[in-house]
């Protein structure tokens, strides 16, 4: 299935001939000969035709290119700065999380003992237990509810 | 000649700067005489690989519009026409990775309508060319028609310059047996 290369020291010299359109005569009989080169003219003779006669309709105009980069530029820009001075905002989201979050630690660390007996007795009740059981079920399926919600 | 630093040379901003932000009247001729002299070619080359009118002018617009905001670094006119093809290449496999299927946009490509061309030698042309996948394509024809080395074409289309000595030699013997078979071999010598 696979094909060995086969290549010839003179193909480039044959492709710039016919760039050029001038055949020096031993160019011209070596490529007679050389199956390689023979290959390499007649495609490339075929594909600078097809280049030649290729007419694409209607090419953009230079200014109108130049405008819609200008344009593309400044939204980036744009983009960029909405960016860059939405970042505080989220800094200050997160540290307002991270301090409540060690509030909560905090106090609860101070209370440690009496906090955990008081929901040792509260647990033990089973009406209590029952209707905080029911409680976390409502949250968790309101929250289910809203996720699936969102697009 | 030279292209971005053409348009950076006459810009208050670095040459790293995006050759679109480089001044204002003199980047904006500078811009003007780089496209009229690159575009056609660029055209062409778009029109051929994706078998699509429209599509190319969409290429075409993305690919100069990406050069100019983007951040590179002053080049000779040799290295901005490579740049450019290569923009123009990561953006058609981006289109082609963005379909859901590639026969998806052969189809596309063959029923839309093209802007006229000789009569007898488009349909041979879009028939032989599309027996080449788009890869095959765009190594022939920067390989033939635009004469770029395997180390350019490798940086074109992000191949290494060894895989396109091997791919280029496949695509050219295919494209051979394929204009053999339909008659098209032209006749290149006397």
């Amino acid at each position: 299935m696979s094909e060995s290369i086969r290549e010839c020291p003179r193909e480039r010299e044959a492709l710039a001939a016919v760039v050029a359109g001038r055949w020096p005569p031993d160019l011209e009989r070596h490529v007679a000969t050389c199956a390689e080169c023979r290959e390499v003219v007649a495609v490339s003779t075929w594909l600078r035709g097809v280049a030649r006669e290729t007419v694409v309709g209607s090419l953009p105009q230079a200014d109108r290119v130049w405008w819609r980069a200008q344009v593309e530029r400044r939204l980036e820009q744009r983009r960029e700065l909405v960016e860059r001075a939405a970042r505080p905002i989220r800094w200050f989201e997160r540290g307002a999380a991270a301090a409540i979050a060690m509030t909560v630690a905090g106090i609860l660390w101070w209370h440690g003992a009496p906090t955990a007996g008081a929901a040792l007795v509260l647990l033990s009740d089973p009406a209590t237990l029952a209707g905080l059981t029911a409680a976390l079920l409502a949250v968790a399926g309101w929250t289910a509810r809203d996720a699936i919600r969102r697009p | 000649m030279i292209a971005p630093a053409a348009i950076g040379d006459r810009a208050a901003g670095s040459p790293a700067e995006p050759a679109g932000r480089r001044g204002t009247g003199g980047a904006r001729e500078s811009f003007r005489e780089l496209y009229d002299r690159t575009s056609p070619r660029l055209a062409a080359y778009l029109r051929r690989v994706t078998g699509s009118p429209d599509w190319t002018e969409d290429l075409l617009q993305d690919t100069y519009v990406r050069f100019l905001n983007a951040e590179i670094p002053d080049m000779d006119e040799r290295q901005t026409v490579s740049y450019l093809y290569r923009i123009a290449t990561n953006l058609v496999y981006d289109g082609w990775r963005s379909m859901r299927r590639e026969r998806e946009w052969e189809e596309m490509a063959v029923t839309e309508d093209t802007p006229p061309e000789p009569v007898g030698l488009r349909r041979d042309v879009e028939e032989a060319l599309a027996k080449l996948s788009p890869r095959e394509r765009a190594l022939v024809w920067l390989a033939y028609v635009e004469g770029y080395a395997h180390r350019d074409i490798g940086r074109v289309l992000e191949v290494k310059e060894t895989s396109v000595r091997v791919l280029l030699f496949r695509a050219r013997r295919k494209l051979a047996k394929v204009l053999d078979e339909a008659g098209l071999t032209p006749e290149v010598l006397g």
